[in-house]
């Protein structure tokens, strides 16, 4: 019998979503561009973003358990 | 123990680029066919040999930033982890020395003088590298016509697995090299 996967904060992101990114005052609008698994220290899964303000268009690593979903 | 980065190239780049040996091996028509088939293959291999490495150097690089961020206090640890990843060039660009010199250097570590000092071969390995990075760039884009290439526009496969040998030791040494470094600034294993 096929074991259920424990969902762990984040797990619900996938490629191509957009989500904000928590900084210490606001959030940042981002979209997932990549999804390189759960690669962190202690299996944390790592998602690259892209950010979505002219303020910040590079791309930079995130842990999916901090993202909160678009609004 | 090793980073997850090394595990993940030691085990699935590793059945990725073995499956190539196996198409190449595989040809079969006749000699010219053969040959030309061959040809295309060993093209193929270097830029997925190329793309393996960079995953792995990337993964690495992750892995460290993730370590080195791990026991700083919120928000810090997220803003530093953020800062380390931002704009990497691994996240675009190819594997080359240089552009992982670049990458690594933001963790306060002059990256390649560690490399070399850590074992005298790397210099050379170092080199090797640059020139597979060369022949990638060739064969991607089609452009046979630096001078490094001294005229070849083909690939013996013997070479590519020259170069894997080159990745397979340099995975091992820039883990190390990022593990003893991490360890001596955190006080403890990294990873």
């Amino acid at each position: 019998m096929a074991r259920r996967k424990i969902l762990r904060p984040g797990d619900e992101f996938r490629v191509g979503d957009r989500v904000r990114y928590p900084l210490p005052r606001g959030v940042l609008e981002a979209v997932i561009v990549r999804d390189d698994g759960d690669i962190g220290v202690n299996g944390r899964r790592m998602l690259l973003l892209r950010g979505l303000t002219e303020y910040m268009e590079d791309t930079f690593m995130s842990p999916a358990e901090i993202l909160l979903p678009a609004n | 123990m090793p980073s997850r980065a090394l595990r993940h190239w030691q085990t699935r780049s590793r059945k990725v680029l073995d499956e190539f040996e196996a198409a190449h091996a595989l040809v079969g028509g006749t000699p010219s066919a053969r040959r030309f088939a061959r040809q295309q293959i060993a093209q193929a291999y270097v830029v997925l040999l190329c793309s393996q490495f960079q995953r792995f150097c990337r993964e690495l690089h992750t892995e460290a930033a993730d370590g080195l961020t791990s026991g700083v206090r919120a928000p810090l640890d997220e803003i530093f982890f953020k800062a380390l990843t931002v704009g990497r060039k691994l996240d675009v660009g190819n594997p080359g020395p240089g552009n992982l010199g670049s990458d690594f250097s933001r963790f306060g570590i002059p990256f390649w003088d560690e490399v070399r000092l850590h074992n005298l071969r790397n210099e050379e390995r170092q080199r090797t590298l640059e020139q597979l990075n060369r022949w990638r760039n060739a064969i991607a884009h089609q452009d046979f016509t630096h001078p490094a290439l001294a005229g070849d526009e083909e690939v013996d496969v013997r070479q590519v697995r020259k170069w894997r040998r080159t990745c397979e030791t340099l995975a091992v040494e820039f883990d190390t090299v990022i593990r003893l470094y991490l360890r001596s600034v955190l006080g403890r294993a990294p990873w």
